[in-house]
């Protein structure tokens, strides 16, 4: 591993090396001392031997020089080959003359030293020692003595030193190292797990990391202090948590000073309210106060939290666009230690929404309700005007076309009740009691076929515009019904835009949002068409927009209308499984939306037109029973239509009587559940017995949502419900039929 | 050791320097033109002998009583000796020189030089000298094997002497080794 410099270096290589640094400097200068030392007492030994023996020789060759015998004087010199160290030596006589020489064997000859008057003693020339004595006899100097002493060992000694010192310096910093690299550890481990735990830190972001403390030292005291620091940031951490879920809170959370001074809001009051936190903040919340509140209520808020209680309400406020919007609100006093209210915190919730749907709920009860009424009381009525309307007639027969005044009372009152039968009808559609003949179909086509007609109800100066869409769906309804709603719409419409306007008539997919499923929870389709019918006359009141659909609720005057209008449009959207919304407000126009289920794509529902229709064909014998007329030839001109033999029957007795004068085998029997004199069950019944095998096809009056009130269903009887198609009603009766047959495979 | 390098460096430079002094200074310093007679050397180591021998204390009647040096010989001979030992000394005891007229007069004195002039007066001297604590020195022939303690012959052209250790030992004196190392030790021919 290589490091770019000294600072990048982990702790334990620093350590390594500054231990092995300093070793090797402390080697080198105790090393260095000892060796200057050494090597001083070396060469003062060696300065004192070598003068030693220039004494004792000179003093030895004194004598010789005296009586001037340089053999005895060189016998003398000669006893220095004992003495290895001298390499040469020569003896002066006074005239400066060389008296006497040596040289030792195998020593390199030098050339002569002369001597230097008056100084004895040795110096060191190079390589070698010279050793100056003078050679005196009896106080006169005579001569000198001078030794050449050879320094190799000297210099052997020195170089030996030094090889000593520099392998005493690598076996030191060696073991330095060796040391280091195992003691380093008592240092570098707590720093390095301090260093690996910030890292931890800052790469987690997990506070509640600890270090583990080894010791009292540095690093101790800096472990303590990290800890600390750790437990500050994750207390301000925490502290932070909390205030991002209160900024975070779905409720808008305002906090004032004891007076009500607005201190902090939340996003989600910029939110609700459109305020932004610095418009707010320093104000009284009374910036919101719509007027919708009488000053007693702000009263009883204030004392209320004033004592230092939870204050729980209900405020209409406005938002700084103007809007209206409903809140729910919990305000609590917030107590210091001492127990004094310092701050006031409200949690507030937007029920704008809830609030709608709650009402549009109640407002659907109460349609069911009056529906309820309205359709119990028709029916009754109907029976009556049907003996009223039936006597007039034979009246009116009787007279044979002869004018009397009894004839004109008779006549006075078949129109009279005529307009009641036409009201019960209309009752009826609003209850959901009416006869509906449903089909898939078009409403592009619909629609647009209505075109003329539409613009010829209302004046030229509305102006109708259709934008309809080419991918919309089909739908289920009748179709009749189906225009008169349209009808009923747009004469709504243009009574609500007496001096003109645009009237926009508009189909289009949609998927089910969130809001309407909340609105329309038994609703479940997928996905709906939707006919909208939008003017641009003078909207309308909430409160009226609640009641617009209950009968005889109008607002156009007696003579203006009946009031049932929308009441009978209301029914047959219902009745058709679909259902109608209104948007409104005073001087916004008014907007009708109508949401039905998707019956059927185009290009998939024109696949499976001829596919349905192949299969749903057969030749079996159904026996067609219901009271209603209508209903029954429907049903029977579908089957025939599609292959089999009908036989009909108006009733249960009939049913029986039609079924044992058949000479050929009954497959199906198709009743509706409830007939007077014998119903569908009771029939079912009889016929087995007649015809055993014959399978049994319910029609039941009433929708899915009033299952319940079906008399005597079980769960495994085949039950068709109004309205149907002819489509559904051939499918029903092929599933039925093939199911039974005689050659399937039912166990 | 670099540091002391330069410092072995300055002084060589230095000792260098002086050598070239001594050079220069060299014909400068005193040296006889003529080489020394005989008599002058024999006239030098008279004086050095005394620097080699020791006395016994009663030779000397004080402490700081001369070593007198006795000349028996011709007056030139005894002008060459005083110019050589004359106001010398010999351990820590002043030379004086003499001239003796008669063997007789050797008696007193610590050195006694017998000139080969006066060979004749040698076994007299011996005689005279024999149980006294006198250094004889002569060049007359034999001397030394004739009874005498020191006694100057010449060899290969140089003066050198022989000592009769047994003839100093007689006269009480210690001749020192170094003296003897250089001699050439003789003993007493006795005649029959």
């Amino acid at each position: 591993m290589r490091h770019a410099s000294y600072a990048d270096m982990p702790l334990r290589t620093k350590i390594t090396l500054i231990t092995a640094v300093t070793t090797a400097v402390v080697v080198i200068v105790v090393a260095a001392v000892l060796l200057t030392g050494d090597i001083t007492h070396v060469r003062t030994s060696m300065v004192n031997r070598v003068s030693g023996l220039a004494e004792v020789v000179g003093a030895n060759t004194a004598a010789a020089v005296v009586f001037d015998d340089p053999t005895a004087a060189e016998e003398v010199l000669s006893t220095l080959s004992r003495e290895p160290l001298v390499a040469q030596a020569w003896v002066y006589s006074g005239d400066g003359s060389v008296f006497a020489e040596y040289q030792a064997p195998g020593a390199e000859p030098g050339a002569a030293v002369c001597p230097v008057p008056g100084m004895d003693g040795a110096t060191f020339h190079g390589d070698h020692l010279h050793a100056f004595v003078t050679i005196r006899q009896g106080g006169d100097a005579v001569g000198t003595l001078v030794l050449r002493a050879d320094t190799s060992e000297l210099r052997e000694r020195m170089l030996l030193a030094v090889l000593t010192a520099v392998a005493a310096m690598g076996c030191a910093v060696g073991l330095a190292v060796l040391l280091a690299s195992k003691l380093q550890r008592f240092v570098s481990e707590p720093v390095a797990s301090l260093a690996g735990a910030a890292q931890r830190v800052s790469e987690t972001g997990d506070y509640s990391v600890r270090v583990t403390k080894r010791g009292d030292d540095e690093v101790g005291r800096l472990c303590d202090s990290f800890n600390d620091m750790l437990g500050q940031i994750e207390r301000r951490d925490r502290a932070l948590e909390f205030l991002a879920a209160i900024e975070q809170a779905g409720d808008a959370i305002v906090i004032t000073d004891p007076d009500g001074v607005i201190e902090y809001v939340n996003p989600s009051f910029e939110r609700i309210t459109g305020y932004a936190r610095t418009e707010v903040e320093g104000k009284n919340p009374r910036v919101l106060k719509s007027g919708k509140q009488e000053p007693a209520f702000y009263e009883d808020l204030w004392k209320t939290i004033g004592r230092g209680e939870v204050w729980r309400g209900h405020f209409t406020n406005r938002r700084k666009d103007g809007s209206l919007y409903e809140e729910e609100a919990i305000i609590s006093p917030v107590r210091s230690a001492s127990g004094a209210i310092v701050k006031y915190v409200a949690a507030k919730r937007d029920v704008t929404n809830e609030r709608r749907i709650e009402e549009q709920m109640r407002q659907s009860q109460k349609m069911e309700a009056i529906g309820e009424l309205a359709g119990g009381i028709a029916h009754d009525l109907n029976n009556v005007l049907t003996v009223i309307n039936g006597h007039a007639e034979l009246m009116l027969e009787r007279a044979k076309g002869v004018a009397s005044p009894m004839t004109k009372s008779a006549t006075e009152i078949l129109s009279g009740g005529r307009r009641a039968a036409l009201l019960v009808k209309q009752l009826l559609a609003f209850s959901r009691r009416q006869m509906l003949q449903p089909k898939v179909l078009d409403l592009n086509a619909l629609v647009a076929g209505m075109r003329d007609m539409l613009q010829s109800l209302v004046s030229e100066r509305v102006e109708i515009t259709l934008s309809l869409d080419p991918e919309a769906g089909f739908v289920e309804a009748d179709p009749g019904q189906l225009e008169q709603v349209l009808v009923d719409l747009v004469v709504n419409a243009r009574d609500a835009m007496p001096t003109g306007g645009r009237l926009a008539i508009g189909t289009e997919n949609v998927t089910p949002d969130e809001e309407f499923r909340r609105s329309h929870p038994d609703r479940r389709a997928a996905s709906y068409v939707v006919l909208s019918v939008a003017d641009t006359g003078a909207g309308m009141p909430p409160e009226v927009m609640g009641r617009i659909f209950e009968p005889f609720f109008t607002t156009k005057g007696k003579e203006k209308g009946s009031g049932l209008g929308l009441a009978m449009v209301y029914g047959v959207v219902k009745q058709s499984g679909g259902e109608i919304d209104v948007q409104s407000a005073p001087g916004r126009g008014t907007t009708f939306r109508i949401h039905f289920p998707v019956a059927g794509t185009r290009t998939l529902r024109e696949m499976a037109d001829a596919t349905a229709e192949r299969a749903a064909r057969g030749t079996e014998t159904v026996l067609v029973v219901d009271d209603e007329a209508p209903v029954r030839e429907f049903v029977s001109t579908v089957l025939k239509g599609l292959g089999y033999t009908v036989i009909q029957a108006s009733d249960g007795l009939d049913a029986l009587r039609a079924a044992g004068e058949h000479a050929g085998p009954v497959h199906l029997a198709i009743t509706d559940l409830a007939m007077p004199a014998m119903g569908g069950g009771r029939l079912a019944d009889r016929l087995s017995r007649l015809r055993p095998g014959a399978q049994v096809l319910y029609i039941s009056s009433y929708s899915n949502g009033d299952a319940g009130r079906d008399e005597m269903l079980d769960p495994g009887m085949h039950v068709l419900r109004r309205p149907f198609s002819a489509e559904t009603l051939a499918r029903k009766v092929r599933e039925v039929l093939t199911k039974h047959a005689p050659g399937s495979a039912v166990v | 050791m670099v540091a002391r390098g330069a410092g072995m460096g300055t002084a060589r430079l230095v000792a260098l320097a002086a050598l070239a002094a001594v050079v220069a200074l060299a014909p400068a310093t005193a040296r006889p033109a003529d080489p020394p007679t005989d008599r002058d050397v024999k006239a030098a180591f008279l004086y050095r002998f005394t620097q080699y021998v020791e006395w016994p204390t009663a030779a000397f009647e004080s402490p700081d009583s001369p070593v007198v040096l006795g000349v028996l010989g011709d007056a030139a001979y005894v002008q060459v000796i005083a110019a050589s030992a004359g106001g010398k000394s010999a351990g820590g005891r002043p030379i004086v020189v003499r001239q003796l007229q008669s063997p007789s007069g050797a008696v007193g004195c610590h050195v006694v030089f017998v000139g080969a002039s006066q060979a004749a007066a040698v076994p007299a001297i011996v005689r005279a000298v024999s149980a006294s604590p006198v250094l004889t020195v002569s060049d007359a022939a034999e001397f030394a094997k004739a009874g005498g303690a020191v006694g100057f012959v010449v060899r290969n052209g140089k003066v050198a002497f022989q000592i009769n250790v047994g003839a100093a030992g007689r006269a009480g004196l210690k001749v020192s080794s170094k003296l003897l190392r250089l001699a050439e030790i003789v003993e007493e021919e006795r005649r029959a």
